[in-house]
C-alpha cells in the first residue's frame, strides 16, 4: 500500500516551468536601447572626472592620433600627467622659453617616435578641453604643438544632439 | 452537453510559444552590443595653426587660385569683430563686410554675423579658410560657437577650414 502510495507520487510531479515573459520583456528593452547607441568605431576613452566637452554640431569623427586632455587643473598627454594648471596658466611654461617646458620635451620624443614607425602619417593632436578653459590656456598648448611639429589639431567635442548650427 | 464543452475547452486551450531559443539569442546579441555601445558620441573640429610658406611658393598659388578671401573673426570680451582679408580684391568691396557687434548679456551675437558670411561665401564660393582670432580670456565653449557658426550654416557649408590665432 505504501508502496503504491509512493509511486503515485512520484507520477504527479511536474517539472515547473519557468516564466520567462517578463525576462523577455526586460531584454527586449536592454536589445533596443543598446541597438541605439550602437557605434561601429567603438574607443575607449579615459576622460577626467571633471572635465566637460562643449557641444558642438560637428558631425566628423574623432580620429585616432595622439591626445592631450586639460582640464581645469591638470595637463596630460595620454593619461600620462605633464603639468598643473592653476587660474588657466600652465605651471612650469614660460612663454619666452616655450621649448623648455616638459610638454614640448615630451611632444618632440612623440614626434620622434612617431616618425620612426609611421613616417608618412600626417601628425595631429586631439584636444580634449574642458568648455570653462580660457583661451590662453589653450593657445598656449597649440603653440609648443607647433614649435614641436605638430601644425594640425582635432578640438574633441560632444555631438549636438539638437544639430545644426549653434 | 458535456462532450460538447469539453470539445470547445479543448479548442481554446492555450499552446506554449517556445522562447528558450528566442532567449539564448539574446544573452549572445546583448554582450556584443554592450562591447560596441557609445554612451557618448565623440566627434572632431580640425583646425590648424597659421603655418608659414616661403614666398615663392605663395606666389605660385596665387596664380593658380582664383579670387578668394579671408574671413576674420575676432573674439574680444566685448563682442565679435568681423571683416575680410584679401589681395586680389578692392578695399571698397570688403569694406561692406566691416560689422563690430556688442555682447548682448552674457551670450555674443553669433548668428548676426552669418547672412554676412553667407554673402561673403556666395560672392567667393572658392574660399574655404576663416580666421578666429579670441581673446585670451574668451572660454573654449565661445570658440567653438564660433566655429560652428562659420563653418555650417542650416543650409550651406561656408567655411570648413578654422584657423586659429592670436592677435599681432
Amino acid at each position: 500500500m505504501a508502496l503504491g502510495q509512493r509511486r503515485y507520487q512520484k507520477k504527479s510531479f511536474v517539472i515547473p516551468k519557468l516564466q520567462i515573459t517578463s525576462m523577455m520583456d526586460m531584454f527586449t528593452i536592454i536589445l533596443i536601447f543598446l541597438l541605439f547607441s550602437f557605434s561601429d568605431n567603438p574607443e575607449k576613452l579615459h576622460i577626467d572626472k571633471g572635465l566637460v566637452l562643449p557641444k558642438s554640431a560637428s558631425q566628423m569623427d574623432c580620429e585616432k592620433n595622439i591626445t592631450v586632455s586639460l582640464s581645469l587643473d591638470c595637463l596630460k598627454i595620454g593619461d600620462e600627467h605633464i603639468a598643473n594648471i592653476h587660474q588657466g596658466i600652465i605651471q612650469g611654461f614660460d612663454s619666452q622659453y616655450p621649448e623648455h617646458s616638459t610638454l614640448y620635451k615630451k611632444l618632440i620624443a612623440v614626434r620622434h617616435d612617431l616618425e620612426q614607425t609611421n613616417a608618412d602619417e600626417k601628425l595631429s593632436i586631439n584636444i580634449f578641453c574642458d568648455h570653462r578653459l580660457p583661451y590662453k590656456t589653450i593657445h598656449q598648448v597649440i603653440k609648443i604643438s607647433g614649435m614641436a611639429g605638430f601644425p594640425h589639431f582635432q578640438f574633441a567635442v560632444l555631438k549636438n544632439q539638437e544639430g545644426g548650427a549653434l | 452537453m458535456n462532450t460538447l464543452m469539453k470539445r470547445r475547452q479543448k479548442q481554446t486551450e492555450d499552446t506554449d510559444i517556445d522562447m528558450v531559443p528566442i532567449m539564448n539569442m539574446f544573452l549572445v546579441l546583448i554582450p556584443f552590443l554592450l562591447s560596441s555601445a557609445s554612451f557618448f558620441d565623440i566627434n572632431a573640429i580640425h583646425t590648424s595653426v597659421p603655418v608659414h610658406h616661403n614666398q615663392t611658393q605663395t606666389d605660385e598659388q596665387n596664380t593658380k587660385v582664383s579670387e578668394t578671401i579671408l574671413p576674420v573673426i575676432e573674439v574680444t570680451e566685448k563682442g565679435i569683430v568681423l571683416y575680410a582679408l584679401s589681395d586680389q580684391i578692392a578695399a571698397d568691396i570688403l569694406e561692406k563686410w566691416e560689422i563690430s557687434l556688442s555682447k548682448q548679456g552674457e551670450s555674443y551675437p553669433l548668428s548676426e554675423i552669418l547672412p554676412y558670411l553667407k554673402d561673403m561665401k556666395n560672392r567667393f564660393p572658392k574660399s574655404d579658410t576663416i580666421l578666429v582670432i579670441p581673446e585670451e580670456n574668451i572660454t573654449y565653449e565661445t570658440i567653438i560657437h564660433t566655429m560652428d557658426m562659420a563653418r555650417n550654416s542650416a543650409d550651406q557649408q561656408l567655411f570648413p577650414n578654422v584657423v586659429l590665432s592670436e592677435k599681432i
